[in-house]
């Protein structure tokens, strides 16, 4: 393999670690139709 | 010279494929927009497939492919309606298939230029400006720089500057003019969201499909250097898709759906110029750096408050660019005998004669476009009016609407 190579292979195994590592951030609000009482959905 | 029925046919298909990419880039802008402005924005691309398709046989590919006119800038007018482009090889361009495929093919990449500018001004462009827009920017900033990197006798082609498929003459004149057009026409009125996040992730999975025609297409035949242009440029992709996906995460808390298209394109984009000269892992390093590159371009626009409608000077103004150096940087002879070193393989000539044509290009494009908007705005105006705008596109310059959902 040339260096070249080494650096393809780093850059991808780079992503696959941010993958297993980044957390998903939480929405800041539920859904708008969540929120909702479901006296006001039938109105 | 005899014909090549293997490459001929491959040729054909992959014009019919770069065909299929300007439809695709109205989906992939019409998910883009809001709801008010869909038909208008996929018009911007439908409607270029028609112009240009005759501008193009009329008199663009003779200006981009005829027998240089003296000093390297443009073709001439022997070539017009098509004259004297048969179908015997044109040994000049692609010595194995009939010279009208050869003009076919190079008719779409005409065709879908123009196009990619109308991302920047949508939403607030009146349907007449944008004709007249668009038939000058395709005569006088496309088919010069066609001219000056892959007519015979151009300027930059015999400086020796490497563009496969397009880096430069595609993706780059048409970001910067897109960026000159966005600060020249202004602001719109709102913006919007995108209104069918699906019509975008279409747009980009086509655009992605007929884009194998646009790079392993540019090898002139059905051999090896196709196939390594087809592997790379799949390869440059995906990788810039994961990495705008993993750098919008770590930006913004999540993965982003848009993002993964947006970066897609960009990749798609970055490996146009390199894909003829690049082996498999120079590929990933472009995506890499296309996805990454053009994700921080894209953050600039809110702080230069330019509204560039669909961030196209981010994705193909800069992932050309970044192609194009990449090139200089990446290339190997090792994958094309026809092409050049470039800097990791001792020849960092190469890199400057990129950055020349880089530099070039960026000058010639963004004053011409700033001269053809002028004109435009001072004659006939670019844009709607304000009461047009409110009402959209689609009902103030077509009289349609895209959804009968009442």
């Amino acid at each position: 393999m040339e260096p070249l190579d080494y650096a393809a292979l780093a850059s991808f195994v780079a992503l696959v670690l941010a993958w297993v590592v980044l957390p998903i951030k939480a929405p800041a609000t539920a859904p708008a139709a969540e929120t909702l009482e479901p006296a006001a959905i039938a109105a | 010279m005899k014909i090549d029925s293997g490459d001929t046919a491959w040729l054909l298909i992959s014009a019919a494929l770069v065909m299929l990419m300007t439809p695709a880039l109205g989906f992939f802008y019409g998910g883009l927009v809001g709801k008010k402005n869909v038909l208008s924005t996929l018009t911007h691309s439908f409607f270029i497939l028609c112009l240009i398709s005759v501008q193009w046989v009329l008199w663009g590919y003779s200006l981009a492919f005829s027998p240089d006119s003296g000093v390297g800038l443009i073709g001439g007018l022997g070539w017009v309606a098509l004259k004297g482009v048969g179908f015997d090889p044109n040994p000049d361009y692609a010595a194995t298939v009939p010279h009208q495929a050869f003009m076919a093919f190079q008719m779409m990449f005409a065709v879908i230029t123009p196009a990619l500018i109308t991302g920047s001004f949508a939403e607030r462009v009146s349907f007449k400006a944008y004709v007249i827009f668009s038939l000058l920017w395709a005569t006088l900033v496309y088919d010069p720089i066609a001219h000056w990197v892959w007519g015979t006798g151009g300027w930059l082609h015999s400086l020796g500057a490497l563009d496969f498929a397009g880096g430069t003459v595609v993706h780059i004149s048409s970001g910067v003019s897109a960026l000159v057009a966005a600060i020249l026409i202004g602001r719109r009125l709102k913006s919007s969201e995108p209104h069918d996040a699906t019509m975008t992730i279409l747009g980009a999975s086509l655009l992605w499909f007929g884009w194998f025609g646009f790079n392993a297409g540019s090898a002139l035949a059905s051999g090896g250097l196709a196939t390594s242009a087809f592997v790379v440029t799949n390869t440059a992709t995906a990788m810039a898709g994961l990495t705008w996906i993993t750098v919008s995460w770590l930006h913004k808390g999540r993965p982003s759906v848009l993002g993964m298209a947006a970066g897609a394109v960009a990749g798609l984009v970055a490996i146009t110029p390199a894909s003829g000269f690049v082996d498999v892992s120079g590929s990933i390093l472009i995506g890499l750096g296309a996805g990454s590159i053009c994700y921080l371009a894209m953050q600039l626009r809110p702080r230069l408050r330019v509204d560039d409608a669909l961030d196209v000077w981010a994705v193909h103004g800069i992932g050309g660019t970044w192609g194009a150096i990449a090139t200089g940087i990446f290339a190997t002879v090792a994958i094309n005998s026809a092409g050049a070193n470039g800097l990791l393989y001792g020849n960092p000539q190469q890199l400057l004669t990129q950055v020349i044509a880089v530099g070039a290009t960026w000058i010639y494009a963004a004053t011409a476009t700033f001269v053809i908007v002028k004109v435009i705005d001072l004659t006939i105006g670019m844009r709607v009016k304000e009461s047009e705008e409110s009402l959209g596109l689609d009902r103030s310059q077509h009289g349609e609407i895209a959804y009968q959902l009442d």
